[in-house]
């Protein structure tokens, strides 16, 4: 039995699909930042490739934050309820969707912010088909305001960080999620609402496979969820064999300093890296190449990425970068085939380019005569 | 300024092929058509980095030569997170093509933690390690060699072992040696009758072609000693012996003492100048325990001392010569210092084990026949076309045989009959 979760090239941004044994398909985020008139844009035409393994409906979409990078073009390829317009042609159908509690309150958006917040709004006043994450104060004060919302009636459409998420178990799905992020503060009573949803995503193989989804958060939100993890003793929820990195390997998700070669990490994010990942676990980094030097404020972080490849390097694991798999010149979808049996093995597309057609025979003998 | 960080990959974490001088070239230049057409294929794929050639201008004189061409390349492979052995997500492999394409291209992994698993060529030097991607001759593989097949079949020795199920119930256990020596046909009940007659059909330079079996042979200019080794679970051979001394360091770790077994070899028959002017040859078997199972294999070696006993064991002062040189040898009673021994060459035979009924019924494919192996056959006839029969069924491995014709050979039989000139005027049957 094999899952997959796959990382797409589309730059410094984030899209992750995550395919189960049982045919569900969840996806996280959904970003299609290719210019489609510039036949020097390497980043993967997303909608066509998604179309090639996705051909029903997701079982789940979750937006971790509605920034750009994380949304762009999503009202042109799914099918949204709030509004006809977004109904027309080959749309794929959302079942559930999942998303920040601060995209239903937030003001001021625009554009496909505006089109994610109004598309959560109206299956949140249906009651079906949406998750919230996070109950800060704000929600129930929006929820207050609206005529045709009882928060009350919603409370269950609502997870909450350290909590698994409804719907997925190990036994039957094959996979959990545990949320660490958005999370309210319940001592100093602190919205953390202008998060992103951050999971741990931990399959059935033999290995548990865990897949951390760092989406675009801070180093002191990491130090954050670090602290709290550790003080419900939930360790293990950190535990990971995949990290998804945080904000396309920006120095900002290790600590308050670049570095001069390498990020020095602040203690709680040394602490997850280096003692919570497994041996021979893997480093995403959902960005463009590194650079080689400083000349882009703008991530990935030379200094970063040098201390991922350190960690993955120690562990005998490796560090991927999305725009760079497998090679600079033509990217390609990033996929971990994640075997029942033998746990978590990068894809390799057999060589199509084989110039001559050879007889495939074993290479070493031991064909049973 | 390169600090190295504890587990960091720096270049020291990889070895160096034990070349003496070689000049880097591009992929373009390399001479060796096989080279280039590999390090274009590696260049133009996906999941391998780091491509560079170089070419031997200064070698060892033994397997690697001027004019060798060498490409080195990381390799990524698809290997689970979990493993049987510690083969890595990424590998840094050299290839070497030998100048006149006359052997099968070396593959070495280069990192120096990579592990001892099954299925090396075992080199005269100990690092790096040789992969043995294929069992067959390379006359055989030469007809269908494509690089990228090649590139496949390396990424697949390796992702196989990584799992720890390239290893097949019919490959023997230990590394490959490599039998560049001449060959050795020995009877398949060698191992436990005497006496042993070994005997030279030819030679050609320094590779010696010889047979072994019980047949007394007038010519035998080798003294046969069998030895047999303790049932080991690992391979205990990483390295081709040159000498006696590495050959005798070996043997120690399967319980043989390869020194003390010459000893009453040579002492005991110390008068007899027909023994002691022969040359030693060691047939050694190496029981191995298969891991994770009870299937012992029985791998055979066969050395030959390059010295005859009485050098040897004047080398290990089991003996001495006479002051006249020509009269009889005498003991001395000194210990003998196995590493003297080092200054015994010895070469490598690969071993063929004669043919019998039960494997003559293999090699035909007629392994389904077996329970009709022993019938007894009555045949009336044996001309031209009977005697084809007979012998075509005989030489399978099947059957016991009477054959009745009362014909003798003649001349003009010769043109259709199984016998030869030899068999002129003996009966037919």
């Amino acid at each position: 039995m094999e899952q997959k979760i796959t990382f797409y090239p589309i730059g410094n941004a984030d899209t992750t699909l995550i395919e189960l044994s049982n045919d569900q398909k969840v996806l996280v985020d959904y970003a299609d930042m290719r210019c489609k008139d510039d036949p020097n844009d390497k980043r993967i035409d997303l909608p066509a490739e998604l179309n090639k393994v996705v051909k029903k409906d997701y079982d789940v979409v979750c937006f971790t934050h509605c920034d750009n990078d994380h949304i762009c073009g999503f009202s042109d390829f799914f099918y949204l309820q709030h509004a006809t317009v977004y109904q027309s042609g080959e749309r794929k159908k959302i079942k559930e969707l999942w998303v920040p509690a601060s995209i239903l309150t937030e003001t001021n958006l625009t554009g496909e912010a505006r089109i994610l917040r109004s598309e959560a709004r109206y299956r949140l006043k249906n009651k079906s088909g949406i998750l919230v994450f996070s109950r800060p104060k704000k929600l129930k004060e929006w929820c207050d305001q609206q005529e045709d919302i009882c928060y009350d009636d919603i409370r269950h459409l609502i997870v909450d960080a350290g909590q698994l998420v409804p719907g997925f178990t190990l036994a039957g799905s094959g996979i959990e999620f545990f949320v660490h992020s958005p999370f309210v503060s319940g001592t100093e009573n602190v919205d953390r609402n202008c998060e992103a949803i951050v999971m741990q995503a931990t399959f059935n193989d033999s290995c548990k496979t865990k897949v951390i989804l760092g989406s675009d958060i801070n180093h002191e939100v990491w130090s954050d969820i670090v602290k709290v993890t550790r003080h419900f003793k939930n360790d293990e929820r950190l535990a990971w064999d995949i990290f998804h990195i945080s904000h396309h390997s920006s120095y900002t998700s290790l600590g308050p300093e670049k570095g001069v070669n390498e990020t020095v990490p602040n203690d709680n994010v040394k602490w997850l890296f280096e003692t919570m990942g497994n041996g021979r676990s893997r480093i995403v980094s959902p960005s463009w190449s590194i650079p080689t030097n400083d000349d882009d404020v703008q991530p990935p972080h030379r200094q970063a990425a040098a201390y991922y490849k350190r960690v993955a390097n120690n562990k005998q694991g490796e560090f991927r970068v999305t725009m760079d798999h497998p090679t600079k010149n033509k990217p390609e979808p990033l996929t971990y085939i994640i075997d029942s049996y033998s746990c978590a093995r990068l894809f390799i597309k057999a060589a199509a380019a084989i110039s001559f057609p050879y007889e495939h025979k074993t290479s070493r003998a031991g064909d049973g005569k | 300024m390169s600090t190295k960080h504890p587990g960091q990959v720096m270049e020291s974490d990889y070895y160096e092929l034990p070349v003496k001088q070689s000049l880097q070239t591009g992929v373009n230049d390399l001479k060796i058509d096989k080279a280039r057409d590999f390090a274009l294929t590696l260049s133009a794929g996906t999941f391998v980095d780091n491509v560079i050639c170089y070419t031997i201008i200064e070698g060892d004189n033994r397997l690697f030569n001027v004019g060798d061409e060498i490409v080195t390349f990381d390799i990524h492979l698809d290997i689970s997170q979990k493993v049987v052995n510690d083969i890595r997500y990424t590998e840094r492999l050299a290839v070497q093509f030998p100048v006149n394409d006359d052997a099968i291209p070396w593959v070495y992994a280069l990192r120096t933690s990579f592990p001892l698993v099954l299925h090396r060529h075992s080199m005269y030097f100990e690092n790096p390690v040789c992969l043995c991607i294929y069992e067959q001759s390379y006359d055989d593989l030469k007809l269908e060699w494509r690089s990228q097949k090649f590139i496949d079949d390396i990424r697949s020795w390796l992702v196989l072992t990584s799992q720890g199920t390239l290893h097949q119930e019919d490959q023997p256990l230990e590394p490959f040696l490599i039998f560049n020596d001449g060959k050795i046909v020995l009877s398949n009940d060698i191992e436990n009758k005497e006496p042993v007659y070994v005997y030279l059909v030819s030679q050609k330079g320094s590779k010696v072609n010889l047979v072994a079996n019980h047949i007394y042979h007038p010519q035998s200019e080798y003294h046969y000693l069998f030895l047999k080794g303790s049932p080991q679970e690992h391979g205990i051979i990483n390295k081709s012996p040159e000498n006696l001394y590495d050959l005798h360091e070996f043997l120690l770790t399967a319980g043989i003492d390869l020194v003390e077994s010459l000893r009453p070899v040579i002492t005991d028959d110390v008068n007899n100048r027909l023994l002691i002017n022969k040359k030693l040859l060691l047939v050694v078997q190496l029981p191995k325990i298969a891991a994770n199972s009870d299937r012992i294999e029985h791998d055979f070696y066969c050395f030959l001392c390059h010295d005859n006993l009485k050098t040897i064991g004047i080398n290990q002062n089991f003996i001495s010569e006479a002051p006249d040189k020509s009269l009889g040898l005498v003991f001395p009673k000194v210990d003998s210092d196995p590493s003297k021994a080092a200054f015994i060459r010895i070469s490598i035979l690969s071993p063929y084990i004669n043919i019998s009924k039960d494997l003559a019924l293999l090699y035909s494919g007629n392994k389904q026949y077996k329970e009709i192996q022993q019938t007894k056959i009555c045949q009336i006839g044996t001309g031209a076309l009977g005697s084809e029969l007979f012998m075509n069924m005989a030489k399978s491995g099947l059957g016991t045989w009477s054959l009745i014709d009362e014909d003798i050979m003649l001349p003009h039989n010769l043109v259709r009959h199984q016998l030869d000139n030899n068999d002129i005027l003996n009966s037919k049957s």
